[in-house]
């Protein structure tokens, strides 16, 4: 006899979500979090998509600990000291908002908790309790076995659940990305001022032409009375830069914070919180196998994380894959058990979903590996907007004449840039 | 044996924020948790049971405020606590902490001794964050029984407990006859880590939620809680190396470092 009908590895939103799933309908769930408190070692880098969670929870927001919601966009390009931003004011159908992740985590695992499910903090769990060549439970800290029917591995990007029941190969720097975040406190009516926003509305920013060629972005998402700042960039792009510049993760946070059009919006404002975290690359999830006999991944675990460059999404992939998990986890048990072929009701049911949307993203990530992007894309924005708005009493060159210069400058042929464009316009 | 143990939930200094600038200490934002020493109490508890049987009851009063932040955190550590092998609790919550000091615990908490007819209180010989060390004390005034201080080792010998207390140059061994009050020092256990699934059977254990009852007023009133301020001299001293080096010797003998 099992201990309990699941056990959920880690407490991050699939974890708790998928737990409170089961538990509604009725299975036993335990659900363990190696944090001291749950979601004490959780990070994300501040925008949550509603769309997933909201099916479960309608209108969460109302309830949960959200900072603001996300009512303007901004996408900033930056080469030396200068830099452009383009801004979108909008009342967005599908909602986003910012949010921390301790409080948010702390309340969602919570939801899970009044549903039935077991929630234990503070314990962690060392490998799956495998038994002729079947997940059958977990092995906790002091060699502890516990028995289930199925175990739903929620331990995020470096899940040694999944390594260790061999669904996934060792790590390699090249699968990942890596972010870095600070937490700027601010009184809240100076980040509604420099962000111009009223009341709970938020600002989402995003920032290429800063690293140096290194592929990625800075980012900025106001909070009610914090802004978190950060700067994701892939792992392997870092490495090949290695011997151009010497750029480390906290080097680039540092330039991107210094940066004269960014450094206004954060002037004044108190460091309360730094951390780091690794992300998952999309191109990674083929190497994963989503379930095996008694184990189901979901969230980071399954690499359901999609990293545009600039931009990551990853949060409102992993609670869908929660439901998609909870939904076959069900299928399963009520079907004669946890058997990988039972469980292949979770593929089916993310190749309806979200599957169609990833691979989509796949295609902007590829297009977002052009390292023009990066740096001769912003250089030339930045240049042309300067050549628009240059007043010195003497006739200049048309605006034609200038890009081709420019271009020249940037050593951007037209067949390429006709060639990004069109790329462009069909992956995103 | 019927053991009665104190638990108190105190501010976890390690995570405790203080705004330089205005000298501001987050004490409602900052975590709480169980004090170390008090947990030492519980072992203790559990072990002369283990040995001698009986039961042992949890006694906790909330002292840092009455959110719903607070009772998550005591209720966890109630139920941990239950894990290492305790058998019952009851949680005293609602008071706001200004309404606490440690005469006001003492009468709550003795009330409750007397309650569940208790024979021995065991607790931490000072609390993790106000350390005043005065809880037990006052317990056992309430109670007008014995109280033997900084046990190292206890045992139980029929009605009577042989109470070792480490003190600075010797060591004192005490008789003393049930009941009775006794505080620990850390060094008399090594408190045990529950397992997952204690964990879980702990959550079943009952737990007494009661109210605050405000009926005794605090003797003590806190006016201010401040960060201790140091004041950095801000001397710069310039030259070549040795230049440097005589100067900050004679700086050094100045402030009577050296």
């Amino acid at each position: 006899m099992a201990d309990f009908d699941v056990i959920v590895v880690g407490a991050g939103p699939a974890g708790s979500v998928a737990s409170y799933l089961l538990a509604k309908k009725g299975y036993t769930v335990l659900l363990v979090d190696r944090g001291k408190r749950v979601g004490s070692k959780n990070m994300f880098g501040g925008r949550l998509y509603a769309w997933s969670l909201q099916e479960v929870f309608p209108n969460f927001w109302e309830e949960a600990p959200v900072e603001r919601e996300v009512k303007k966009e901004v996408l900033g390009f930056i080469s030396g000291n200068e830099g452009v931003e383009v801004s979108l004011s909008w009342e967005p159908q599908a909602k986003s908002f910012t949010l921390l992740r301790a409080k948010f985590d702390e309340w969602l695992s919570q939801k899970a908790e009044d549903a039935g499910v077991e929630v234990i903090s503070g314990i962690r769990v060392e490998s799956p309790l495998i038994e002729g060549g079947k997940v059958k439970g977990i092995v906790a800290e002091g060699d502890e076995r516990l028995e289930s029917e199925v175990v739903v591995a929620a331990d995020g990007v470096l899940s040694f659940m999944a390594e260790k029941a061999g669904l996934r190969p060792p790590l390699r720097k090249e699968d990942f990305a890596v972010g870095v975040k600070e937490v700027i406190e601010l009184p809240k009516e100076k980040i509604e001022d420099r962000f111009g926003l009223e009341g709970k509305e938020g600002a989402a920013q995003l920032y290429i032409g800063f690293t140096g060629g290194v592929i990625g972005g800075g980012f900025i998402y106001t909070n009610l009375n914090t802004i978190s700042l950060g700067v994701v960039a892939r792992i392997g792009s870092l490495y090949e830069s290695l011997d151009k510049v010497q750029y480390s993760m906290w080097n680039l946070l540092d330039e991107f914070k210094a940066h004269p059009m960014i450094r206004k919006y954060v002037r004044g404002g108190k460091l309360v919180e730094y951390s780091a975290h690794l992300i998952p690359e999309t191109q990674f999830l083929r190497e994963v196998k989503l379930y095996s006999d008694g184990i189901v991944l979901v969230g980071d675990a399954a690499g359901f994380c999609v990293n545009y460059g600039v931009t990551v999404r990853g949060m409102d992939f992993a609670i869908e894959s929660a439901k998609a998990a909870a939904e076959a986890i069900d299928h399963a048990l009520k079907s004669g058990g946890a058997t990988s072929s039972n469980l292949s009701k979770y593929l089916e049911l993310l190749n309806k979903g979200m599957m169609r949307e990833l691979d989509q993203a796949k295609k902007a990530v590829d297009l977002m590996e052009n390292p023009r992007i990066y740096t001769s894309y912003p250089n030339l924005i930045i240049k042309l907007m300067k050549h628009m708005f240059h007043v010195s009493g003497r006739p200049r060159k048309s605006l034609y004449e200038a890009s081709k210069e420019f271009m020249k400058e940037e050593s951007i042929s037209l067949f390429t840039a006709i060639r990004d464009i069109w790329k462009m316009l069909r992956s995103l | 044996m019927n053991i009665a143990v104190l638990l108190k939930q105190s501010i976890d200094v390690q995570e405790l924020m203080v705004d330089p600038d205005s000298d501001k200490i987050y004490l409602e934002e900052a975590p709480t948790k169980p004090g170390e020493i008090d947990l030492n109490a519980v072992e203790e508890a559990v072990r002369i049971k283990e040995k001698v049987g009986g039961k042992a009851t949890l006694i906790m009063l909330s002292t840092w405020g009455s959110s719903g932040k607070r009772k998550r955190e005591a209720r966890e550590a109630i139920k941990r606590s239950l894990a290492m092998g305790l058998d019952d609790a009851i949680f005293i919550f609602g008071a706001d902490g200004r309404e606490v000091d440690t005469y006001v615990s003492a009468k709550v908490i003795a009330e409750k001794v007397r309650e569940i007819e208790a024979n021995l209180v065991l607790a931490g010989e000072g609390s993790e964050d106000n350390f005043t060390g005065l809880l037990p004390a006052r317990v056992a005034a309430e109670l007008g029984w014995p109280y033997v201080a900084y046990a190292t080792s206890i045992e139980v010998e029929g009605d009577h407990l042989i109470v070792t207390r480490s003190l600075e140059d010797y060591e004192e061994k005490v008789k003393v006859k049930l009941p009775a009050v006794i505080s620990v020092t850390q060094e008399i256990n090594k408190p045990r880590i529950p397992k997952l699934m204690e964990i879980v059977k702990a959550g079943k254990k009952p737990v007494k939620e009661e109210e605050f009852n405000k009926k005794h007023e605090s003797k003590l009133k806190i006016k201010s809680i401040k960060v201790p301020k140091v004041e950095r001299k801000k001397v710069v001293i310039e030259g070549d190396l040795d230049e440097v080096l005589d100067k900050l010797l004679q700086a050094l003998k100045e402030e009577g470092v050296i």
